[in-house]
């Protein structure tokens, strides 16, 4: 149990979160190998510290897995929970992590600006999500939250000279503090009505009947309005446009995978486990009085009902009208973060698996399609127009292959990850009768199709009308996008294998204790 | 009557008046670092005197440094804050968000007095000696972490912050 695992053993810190240790060890290593390299080997700066960062994921990936076979304990100092849903969502993490550090090599090449800081804030914005993605403990997410945003305040910056890079920054940094901030009154709130700031403790005092106060709605309230930022969700997506358009090109990949795939990934846990009656299914008697907690569910359906409606509406419907493809892809990542909302809407095993497949499919789609998109940009906002995009499908026809690949995927046509991911959200929605919603989901996934294929359209279908210059392609960049491309296909083609390893995921939840 | 209470209640209260009808920041400054002082002894008061601690060199000490440089940079000798304060709009809207806190403030502790109501302090209540037990035996990781996240903002803040690196 949770109270009484407050001892503090090195070997139990290994077992539970290894990971995390590999990556901060990695972190301050590279710090000293950055000083070292810029003063010997100025030249191949960029490339040294981008495949050593690529081995410390893959490292943290080697150990997340192994340790998943040979788990004894799940939960360290009620703190850190090593289940196998935290486990699979730390592995989209790490995943995301490593496909935009194979792909930030040739980026920073192509834009003069091979820094070591890069890679150092990349490792702390990929500790942090994995941190909060392992959390049980509310402080502790808060805590690992601002670790992450804040690597990624200062990652959207990287671009010193440009003035949308830092207008963007600065518009996530405000506002990000200000959802931080709704996130640590609903903690605050919670901790003052039950005392404690664990998850499954939480899920226990509040089931006595504490939860029947509104104060409970008032702190839940606040921290889904938290966690909605991170994930925007329309009202919460205000800063998406903006920042996704001014960060270079491969963070903004990145922001729109590992961390709409941490803030998923937490919002899932911290739903199930404190506020919906999972635990009771446990078999610990403790919790039998969890079954409670399903009269919650009465007040953050329908919220979600609306925002899931909302956020794939505005989502589609404004990319439609946008000019440049980076800011297109921005509201297109806020329409897929409605999909996903709708799979955590049905509350079934379906839809948690769906949401875990939906994030691991789109990781790969999306992040394949900001690599095209950045060779072809040349240097930062060169080529960033549809117009530019026009007549590439016979000049570039690998990349722009490719490029149409991913919208495809995006689109959710088969034989495509995209695809699948979207019948089984929408499937588990129907399931629990959500069949409007599921019904206009799908309508809305039509006005997708349209801005998607609309590009695919410029390439092939159009003449140019003016010359540009792609930038030069990396090898690392290549080996990213192979992944990504028969990733995508090869799990559009059999999902089975791995929608199985998320349904086992999401089973786990109940075993967080 | 408690006198001591009442002691440094009247010296936050005059303290910060002077800091917001003071003519020129600096003074207004020092009247800022009056009323930090004053409520730590209010604290030390309410048995908490980590708190306390925490009040003075914290607040009293570190960010009133930063204030006092800040104005130091900003500031030319005299104009600006009495332009500013000149200003009708300014005096009208600083009076109705002032009432509304002081609203917000009272229903606050009203709300607060409902749920707590009068309770005994268990025993130890915050002593240092128990917050760090505290601190270093259930919330250990947490502290880690949060270190984490500073040397995060020192990396950003040394890249961001410097012209030629």
């Amino acid at each position: 149990m949770s109270e009484v695992g407050f001892v503090f053993s090195l070997s139990r810190l290994w077992h539970v979160a290894g990971g995390q240790v590999i990556l901060i060890l990695a972190g301050l290593a590279l710090i000293f190998v950055d000083i070292w390299l810029s003063t010997k080997h100025k030249a191949n700066e960029g490339t040294i510290m981008g495949w050593l960062t690529i081995f410390a994921l893959m490292a943290t990936l080697g150990h997340l897995v192994f340790r998943e076979w040979s788990l004894h304990d799940i939960v360290f100092m009620g703190v850190f929970s090593a289940e196998k849903f935290s486990v699979f969502v730390s592995c989209i993490v790490l995943m995301a992590g490593i496909l935009a550090s194979l792909m930030s090599i040739g980026y920073l090449r192509n834009n003069g600006l091979a820094r070591g800081e890069y890679f150092i804030l990349l490792i702390f914005a990929v500790y942090g999500t994995i941190a909060l993605v392992q959390s049980v403990d509310l402080l502790m997410m808060f805590i690992a939250l601002e670790v992450m945003s804040l690597a990624i305040y200062i990652l959207a910056a990287f671009l010193k000279g440009d003035q949308k890079s830092q207008e963007g920054a600065l518009k996530y940094f405000l506002l990000g503090s200000f959802g931080s901030a709704f996130f640590l009154f609903g903690l605050a709130l919670l901790f003052g009505l039950t005392g404690s700031v664990n998850l499954t403790v939480l899920a226990k005092t509040l089931s006595v009947g504490i939860f029947e106060q509104p104060a409970v709605l008032v702190a839940l309230g606040m921290i889904m309005a938290g966690l909605f930022f991170k994930m925007a969700l329309v009202p919460f997506h205000m800063w998406t446009p903006d920042v996704y358009e001014g960060s270079p090109a491969v963070i903004t990949g990145f922001m729109a995978t590992a961390v709409k795939a941490g803030a998923f990934g937490v919002f899932v846990k911290l739903l199930f486990v404190t506020f919906t009656p999972i635990l009771s299914l446990s078999g610990q008697p403790e919790f039998f009085t969890t079954v409670n907690l399903a009269s919650l569910g009465a007040y953050w359906k329908p919220v979600l009902w609306w925002l899931a409606l909302l956020t794939m509406f505005f989502g589609n419907l404004i990319a439609v009208s946008q000019e440049n493809v980076k800011r297109m892809l921005a509201y297109s990542s806020v329409a897929h973060a409605g999909y996903m909302a709708l799979g955590i809407l049905a509350a079934n095993a379906e839809g948690r698996m769906g949401v875990l497949f939906y994030l691991f499919s789109y990781t790969l789609m999306n992040l394949g399609a900001f690599g095209v998109l950045y060779i072809l940009d040349g240097k930062e906002r060169g080529a960033q127009t549809l117009e530019d995009y026009r007549g590439l499908g016979f000049k570039y026809p690998t990349l722009s292959f490719l490029m149409s690949l991913f919208l495809v995927a995006m689109a959710g046509l088969p034989p495509t990850a995209g695809f699948i991911g979207k019948f089984y959200v929408f499937s588990a929605a129907i399931k629990e009768g959500y069949l409007l919603l599921a019904a206009l989901g799908v309508l809305t996934s039509v006005i997708g199709a349209y801005y998607y294929l609309r590009v695919i359209y410029m390439m092939y279908m159009k003449d140019a009308v003016r010359e540009i210059t792609p930038g030069p392609v990396a090898a690392p960049t290549v080996i990213a996008l192979v992944i990504t491309a028969l990733g995508i296909i090869y799990f559009g083609i059999l999902p089975e294998g791995l929608a199985r390893i998320a349904t086992i995921a999401q089973q786990s939840l109940a075993f967080v204790f | 009557m408690d006198f001591y209470f009442w002691l440094f209640a009247t010296m936050a209260v005059c303290a910060g008046i002077f800091t917001i009808a003071a003519r020129d920041p600096l003074p207004s400054a020092l009247g800022l670092l009056t009323v930090f002082i004053a409520c730590a002894a209010l604290y030390l008061h309410l048995h908490a005197p980590l708190i306390a601690i925490f009040q003075v060199t914290i607040y009293a000490g570190a960010i009133l440094v930063l204030v006092v440089f800040v104005i130091m940079l900003l500031t030319s000798p005299d104009e600006r804050l009495s332009l500013l304060q000149a200003n009708m709009s300014y005096r009208i809207m600083g009076v109705v968000l002032g009432a509304c806190i002081i609203g917000l403030l009272a229903a606050g502790t009203k709300g607060l007095i409902n749920i707590v109501g009068s309770k005994a302090l268990p025993d130890g209540f915050g002593s240092p000696a128990r917050f760090g037990d505290l601190f270093y035996r259930n919330y250990l990781l947490h502290f880690e972490v949060a270190s984490v996240l500073l040397l995060v903002a020192l990396i950003g803040g040394i890249y961001l912050a410097k012209k030629n690196l």
